[in-house]
């Protein structure tokens, strides 16, 4: 770089049309080292430009872009909301833009009045940072995390619903709660049969009344649900129940619930199990097997576990293809043929499944935008989440060995000089060697 | 290890007295009221935090890479100062590095970090190294229960957002 001078130990130079200064005190040892040869010092340019992108957690990027409180129920790359997930096709209409969300919170400010409106496109605030939705990537610990959540409650869900034999209160409960849901599925269908009556006074009158009755059939299989969830919850924590004996089968495989992670598993464990699928839904279905009830059979249970089991072999194969270095870096042309295979038939068996697909993570995975960041930027496993969560656990450590110093500022202090001289190269032989002994 | 190396070693990771130290100041968060009945208000919560100067983060990072760059060259006769430009798919039409910046909530404080891909994803392949030469570092940091839009807006994210458009 031309046009820099040194003058009483300060370097100045023009660096994108400003005076950048710099104290060569602070970069020198000038009273160890007189004959410093000033004279020879040059300026280069080492990085031409910072090309910034977005990682976290799905409520930080949503906040970090404006969208406070709509990370559940909205896309951050594009507008669709939670119900049009599960599309063929995202349109360049349709994607998120620094411009589209300028206009998002405008109108959303322009509706502010109207009590109904609190977000339009999921936009409701300017965003914390100044950044193209664009560039967020698709955050690769949270997605697989909630997906696999999803199947295993789906799992859990089925098991007690129409598989488990229960005590005979709580079958009452279940009973009532199945009853309560055919009765509003039948008023549903009286509704509509009555709406196509046409426009005499009769069929109005039908219509309302058949409407009311399914007004009052939705609040019954409401009630029911909410009785069912709760017998639900205090059965999962009997030890006879099928769910502890999951949780048993879980424990064998070295897959463990975490109470900080609220009864979830953590990114290892979500790993874990999706290896370990085929042969742990074996054991789910011998054991559900033992506890039937007596009308369902073995081949539905068999069914129910392989599809499972498949379900979570294709999670495994797409992630792994997404943050293995070999297909998450540079994937050859092979390698992401691969994953969209891999992607479209596990968003059939989802969707045949009847698992719910209103959420970000699996619009995310399966509606295409992880397919698009991957071939858009050579591969996005060095570019993944776990590098910030990773943060965490070193911080945690640290934490520890610093208790005992009450000060915020000297606490933080201390772990951030820690952290900085672990980075020294002399420090790490040392360590290194340490090891070595 | 006596204080003379401590000192020395400081001074190489960028730890020396002219560089700008961390900003720490502390933010009340007054909670929102309830319509709910029987429910009482949640007291202000006071909450810690810290701001890096991301620009002098990022430079120390540089030198210690300069410094082990050095460290492995020594025995060859050309020592050069290389840029570290290399070809970030994505963004083909200008040369630079890919800078990965995140935030994320756990174990009672959030987080904000920043990660930085000075190698290119041919040589991160070719080692078999996912993370060779990307340094990770932690740009801000507040003590707090749960991150929520107002914490952020009013502790850490005016400071990151400026510096991310300086640098």
């Amino acid at each position: 770089m031309n046009g820099f001078t040194v003058q009483n130990e300060v370097l100045t130079f023009i660096a994108e049309g400003q005076q950048q200064n710099v104290n060569l005190r602070g970069c020198f040892d000038m009273e160890a080292d007189e004959h410093l040869p000033v004279g020879d010092i040059q300026v280069k340019r080492v990085i031409t430009h910072f090309h910034d992108l977005c990682v976290g957690d799905l409520a930080f990027l949503a906040m970090a872009i404006g969208m406070n409180n709509s990370a559940g129920a909205h896309c951050v790359h594009c507008k669709r909301p939670a119900k049009s997930f599960d599309c063929q096709q995202i349109g360049p209409q349709d994607m998120r833009t620094k411009a589209s969300l300028t206009e998002s919170l405008n109108e959303c400010n322009r509706n502010r009045h109207r009590a109904s409106v609190r977000n339009w496109h999921g936009v409701n605030h300017l965003g914390l940072l100044d950044i193209d939705p664009q560039r967020i990537i698709v955050p690769m610990l949270h997605c697989p995390k909630g997906l696999v959540d999803k199947v295993l409650e789906s799992f859990k869900d089925w098991v007690i619903a129409e598989a488990e034999m229960l005590p005979a209160e709580s079958n009452l409960v279940r009973d009532a709660y199945a009853n309560a849901t055919a009765i509003h599925m039948q008023a549903k269908e009286t509704e509509r049969l009555a709406g196509q009556g046409g426009n005499s006074p009769e069929a109005i009158a039908l219509f309302k009344e058949a409407k009311s009755a399914k007004v009052a059939a939705r609040r019954e299989e409401k009630k029911a649900k909410n009785n069912f969830d709760d017998m639900a919850k205090c059965h999962r924590a009997r030890l006879y129940s099928l769910s502890q004996r999951f949780d048993n089968i879980f424990r064998d495989n070295g897959i463990k619930k975490e109470h900080h992670h609220g009864g979830k598993y953590n990114g290892v464990n979500c790993i874990r199990i999706m290896e370990k699928s085929e042969d742990m839904f074996k054991q789910f279905a011998t054991e559900t097997k033992q506890r039937k009830i007596p009308t369902l059979n073995d081949v539905d249970i068999d069914s129910k576990c392989q599809q499972c089991a498949r379900m979570m072999g294709l999670m495994d194969v797409m992630w792994s293809s997404v943050r293995g270095i070999d297909a998450g870096l540079l994937p050859t042309d092979d390698q992401v043929a691969r994953l969209r295979k891999a992607l479209s038939e596990g968003k059939t068996l989802w969707i045949q499944m009847k698992i719910s697909t209103r959420q970000p993570k699996w619009h995310m995975t399966f509606d295409g935008h992880l397919l698009h960041q991957v071939i858009a930027h050579g591969g996005i496993a060095d570019k993944a989440d776990d590098a910030i969560e990773f943060q965490h656990q070193i911080l945690m450590k640290l934490r520890d060995r610093c208790r005992s110093v009450t000060s915020f500022q000297r606490r933080e202090g201390c772990m951030q000089r820690e952290l900085r001289r672990r980075k020294s190269p002399e420090i790490q032989s040392h360590i290194e060697d340490w090891e070595l002994v | 290890m006596a204080q003379k190396e401590v000192n020395r070693i400081d001074k190489d990771v960028g730890l020396h007295d002219q560089m700008p130290n961390a900003i720490f100041k502390s933010h009340t968060l007054e909670w929102s009221t309830t319509a709910g009945m029987n429910r009482e208000k949640k007291l202000p919560e006071h909450y810690c935090y810290w701001n890096a100067d991301l620009l002098v983060e990022v430079a120390a990072e540089i030198d210690l890479l300069y410094h082990r760059v050095f460290l492995e060259k020594l025995n060859s006769n050309a020592v050069t100062c290389d840029p570290f430009d290399c070809g970030a798919p994505g963004f083909t039409n200008k040369p630079g590095i890919i800078v990965l910046f995140g935030g994320d909530h756990g174990q009672g404080a959030c987080l904000c970090s920043m990660k930085l891909n000075f190698s290119s994803p041919q040589q991160r392949k070719e080692r078999k190294e996912l993370n060779w030469r990307c340094p990770t570092m932690q740009i801000a940091s507040i003590d707090c229960s749960k991150d929520s839009f107002e914490l952020l807006l009013n502790t850490v994210m005016p400071s990151i957002k400026s510096h991310l458009m300086s640098l």
